[in-house]
């Protein structure tokens, strides 16, 4: 039998397999370390203060911007069907990412703003490095509009958010800024649902259809997505810097209605699938997926002044109810699918996916998670400390979970690489 | 998975709908036989399921095999994809085993029905069947029917196809 060394595959479109790890084990350990600042910080329950901010950039940056690079540097190329060109800047990513997010939030934590500035020019560095890759993968790529029409969309807000995050990082360490508010809102939406939302809803038109077998969503459905989504994004973007309210609630309905017309097309395409037992992991993806309509209720809501502190619930159900929990169910399907095909014994097996995925951390995980998910929001919008502590121990539970689940993984490799079966 | 737009591939692709319908139904009866009670192989249900294990699974999924890496993974080889056509060709020599010691014990007990030994490597050997047919499979829907609808010019594709159709 030909045995296959995925160095050779490194040549095509699958990366050496320390590139895609690197980053999902990294973001696996800030996970943990932004349940623990929302843990030891929950006194400040509806603000945003410095260590919330911490915890939160811990979740956006260390969490879903390392988990979207990695995934995105591996499976953008098989999309594509375009290897990618720079190995090495993947590896400049992850050293500047790592370098950044730590300095950045670390500094947040401690109030120490020319640290954090330093921290989040990094950052910025490493998200530009991103962006290059991701543009260049994309050139010229024709075919499949609607999931390369989404990355194009990730890759350009990603470019915008890092001027805006650079400029913000600037302001904490000279406050040149007189009113960075409209600044902040424009930053945070574009990150979230221009950069990260793009790029989740862009894959889960690839990955969900494959990893159920069901055919490809409604092209015409995913175009009208595409483009609500994207004008949505627009009109949100300005009416926060212009501080155009009606541009706001205009670009929150469009997404809605973007999310809805895709998560329909999806949903229906999941109906037709050929394979019946798909895996848990699909429960986040859903859970994460609906929620993505929600948070922006919840932004909508904040616009109206309908209820206290609903714009820090907007953060909150964008970044962990929707982003996190549907990232969290993509990692727990692609770890095991990337690490089977990297783990040809000497005999030339590969292991079975069953043999490598613990389902039963993941299932702790998703059950920890949404209580987490659920008690910080609540305690967010009463404004109860002990609410979002709580929240924020299931939190830390989950995500030690979710460790486990990883750690799990690299064991079970090892162990069948070892008995070379 | 894609639109597919390439003959060939929709022929593929019709081969795959029919291995995985034929793989959940094993993968169904499987788990609600458990690996301690033999079934009766003399059983109609049973029989007919054997029978398409013995057919199916290890001649069809032969004959596929044997396409692609004797006509199709050389043309897209041609057009310059290697590094996936050598990979799904690696999976394809840890699947034929499977599938050939598969088909052999359900010839086998398809005339002398099963013993508490064989029931349980068909039922160990089938589930392993079923995961890696299936997983193989979503790697060919995702990579490389859009390869050859990417890399095969249409000329090259009606080939291939009137090649397929005459491996039946």
């Amino acid at each position: 039998m030909m045995i296959v060394d995925p160095s050779q595959n490194a040549k095509g479109r699958l990366l050496p397999p320390d590139i895609p790890f690197r980053f999902f084990a990294t973001a696996l350990f800030f996970h943990i370390l932004a349940w623990v600042v929302l843990f030891l910080q929950s006194k400040d329950a509806g603000g945003l203060s410095w260590p919330m901010l911490s915890a939160l950039h811990l979740i956006t940056l260390g969490v879903l911007a390392m988990t979207a690079a990695g995934a995105s540097f591996q499976l953008l190329p098989v999309a594509t069907k375009r290897g990618v060109r720079a190995e090495g800047l993947c590896r400049l990513v992850y050293w500047l990412l790592v370098a950044g997010v730590a300095l950045f939030t670390g500094s947040l934590v401690h109030e120490l703003p020319g640290l954090a500035a330093l921290g989040g020019g990094l950052a910025a560095l490493a998200l530009f490095g991103m962006a290059i890759l991701l543009i260049d993968n994309l050139m010229g790529v024709e075919d499949m509009p609607v999931a390369t029409g989404h990355a194009w969309a990730a890759a350009l807000s990603l470019l915008t958010v890092e001027v805006m995050g650079g400029i913000l990082a600037l302001n904490l360490a000279f406050g040149f800024l007189e009113n960075r508010g409209n600044l902040v809102l424009a930053h945070g939406i574009l990150a979230l649902f221009g950069f990260m939302g793009m790029l989740a809803q862009g894959f889960s038109t690839i990955l969900l259809p494959m990893f159920a077998l069901a055919p490809a969503p409604s092209e015409k459905l995913a175009r009208i997505a595409l483009f609500c989504n994207a004008l949505g994004l627009l009109c949100a973007v300005v009416g926060a810097l212009l501080e155009v309210r009606p541009l706001l609630v205009a670009g929150g309905l469009l997404g809605i209605l973007g999310m809805a017309v895709l998560g329909w097309s999806l949903l229906a395409v999941y109906k037709k699938r050929l394979r019946k037992r798909t895996g848990f992991f699909f429960l986040p993806i859903w859970t994460g997926l609906a929620m993505g309509p929600l948070a922006i209720l919840c932004g909508l809501a904040a616009l109206f002044d309908l209820f206290a502190n609903a714009g820090v619930l907007f953060l909150w159900v964008s970044v962990a109810g929707w982003l996190l929990t549907f990232l969290m169910g993509v990692l727990q399907r692609i770890m095991p699918f990337l690490a089977s095909m990297h783990s040809v014994t000497a005999m030339g097996r590969t292991p079975l996916l069953s043999q490598l995925m613990a389902e039963g951390w993941a299932k702790a995980h998703f059950a920890l998670h949404l209580t987490a998910v659920i008690s910080v929001g609540a305690g967010l919008v009463v404004e109860s400390p002990l609410a979002v502590r709580l929240g924020a121990a299931a939190g830390l539970l989950g995500a030690l979970a979710m460790s486990a689940y990883g750690l799990e993984l690299f064991k079970r490799v090892r162990r069948f690489k070892r008995d070379g079966i | 998975m894609f639109t597919i737009t390439s003959k060939v591939g929709q022929l593929l692709h019709q081969d795959h709908l029919q291995a995985i319908a034929l793989l959940q139904k094993l993968e169904e009866f499987l788990i609600g036989q458990t690996s301690k009670r033999p079934p009766d192989a003399k059983n109609e249900t049973v029989a007919a399921l054997l029978k398409s294990v013995a057919t199916v699974i290890d001649d069809e999924i032969t004959r596929h095999f044997g396409f692609e890496e004797g006509h199709l993974f050389p043309a897209l080889a041609e057009a310059g994809e290697n590094g996936m056509t050598s990979f799904l060709a690696h999976e394809h020599g840890m699947i034929r085993p499977v599938a050939q010691e598969l088909g052999k014990l359900a010839r086998a007990a398809m005339q002398d029905g099963f013993t508490e030994e064989s029931w349980k490597q068909f039922h160990s050997l089938g589930l392993e069947m079923v995961e890696r047919e299936i997983f193989h499979i979503q790697k060919e829907e995702m990579g490389l029917l859009s390869a050859v609808a990417a890399l095969i010019d249409p000329q090259t594709d009606a080939e291939l196809a009137m090649k397929f159709a005459e491996s039946n």
